[in-house]
């Protein structure tokens, strides 16, 4: 998948911003770009820190779920 | 080289939303888009899965973030921009003829359509092969498999059900070759589409001017 589209940043590689340790999306953006331009991708990323966080730092799941939104 | 583009995503109103797609329709040829496909979620009416088929024309990269791209959200009214498929077929394998499968009789047909990560795409397929006489006996008419550009064992997979009760059944108790439904809605991928096809627009692509 692409997330962000300003810089064509792919899942994979906000995945393995993640795995190398970015846990918040400033972190991501730095890491990888995705985020960092226009920032209509960070819900995304928001998903994916929250996807791969740890079950005791996870949001609420309504959050989590929300999908997106054109609006 | 032909690609497929796919988002699903959420509009706030639906007939609204439509006019500004077709509206922007005579943007679609700048980007090489000859074919818009839209479905509709029987779940939520506002829930909108949108393929677009294109000819390859440069890096993906530089279409993704061209100004038309943006407008094309903005007439929507996105704030959020979700996340893109961009992949190309892999097979489209019609499970009955097409003379009886398109037309009039396929407006009651279900589309589920999901993004997954598949693991192996081509174990997926073999499962799928070997069950294709049990997936035409639950009603499945189609079904066409894409892959992901940016990731081989990602998958867009498209499937037409035949009626909405052979639609329900299959989502209760689907075929080992439709397992992947189970994984979706992970991370940054949506969970799975259940709708209908909603309109095909074909776009008239000019030839490139000659010198």
């Amino acid at each position: 998948m692409y997330i962000c589209l300003c810089l064509g940043v792919t899942s994979g590689a906000v995945q393995q911003a993640i795995q190398d340790g970015a846990n918040s999306t400033k972190k991501v953006a730095a890491a990888c770009g995705a985020g960092s331009v226009c920032g209509r991708c960070r819900h995304t990323v928001r998903v994916m820190l929250d996807a791969a966080a740890p079950e005791s730092d996870k949001r609420p799941v309504e959050r989590i779920r929300r999908r997106w939104r054109a609006f | 080289m032909s690609l497929v583009l796919a988002a699903d995503y959420e509009v706030r109103d639906f007939s609204h939303w439509w006019d500004t797609v077709t509206g922007g329709a005579s943007k679609l040829p700048s980007l090489g888009v000859h074919h818009l496909v839209s479905y509709r979620s029987i779940e939520n009416a506002r829930r909108v899965f949108v393929t677009l088929g294109l000819h390859e024309r440069g890096p993906i990269d530089a279409m993704l973030r061209s100004p038309a791209v943006f407008d094309w959200f903005n007439a929507a009214g996105a704030e959020e921009i979700p996340p893109m498929f961009v992949g190309q077929v892999v097979e489209k394998l019609d499970l009955e003829p097409r003379a009886e499968a398109s037309g009039a009789d396929a407006e009651g047909a279900v589309i589920i359509a999901g993004i997954v990560s598949v693991g192996s795409l081509d174990q997926m397929l073999a499962a799928v092969h070997a069950d294709a006489g049990q997936m035409a006996a639950a009603g499945v008419r189609r079904y066409w498999t894409y892959r992901a550009l940016d990731d081989s064992n990602e998958a867009m997979i498209l499937h037409e059900i035949a009626t909405s009760h052979q639609a329900a059944q299959w989502l209760q108790h689907p075929d080992p070759a439709a397992a992947w439904m189970s994984q979706t809605g992970v991370s940054c991928y949506p969970p799975l589409f259940v709708g209908r096809l909603h309109q095909v627009i074909q776009v008239s692509t000019q030839p490139a001017a000659g010198p």
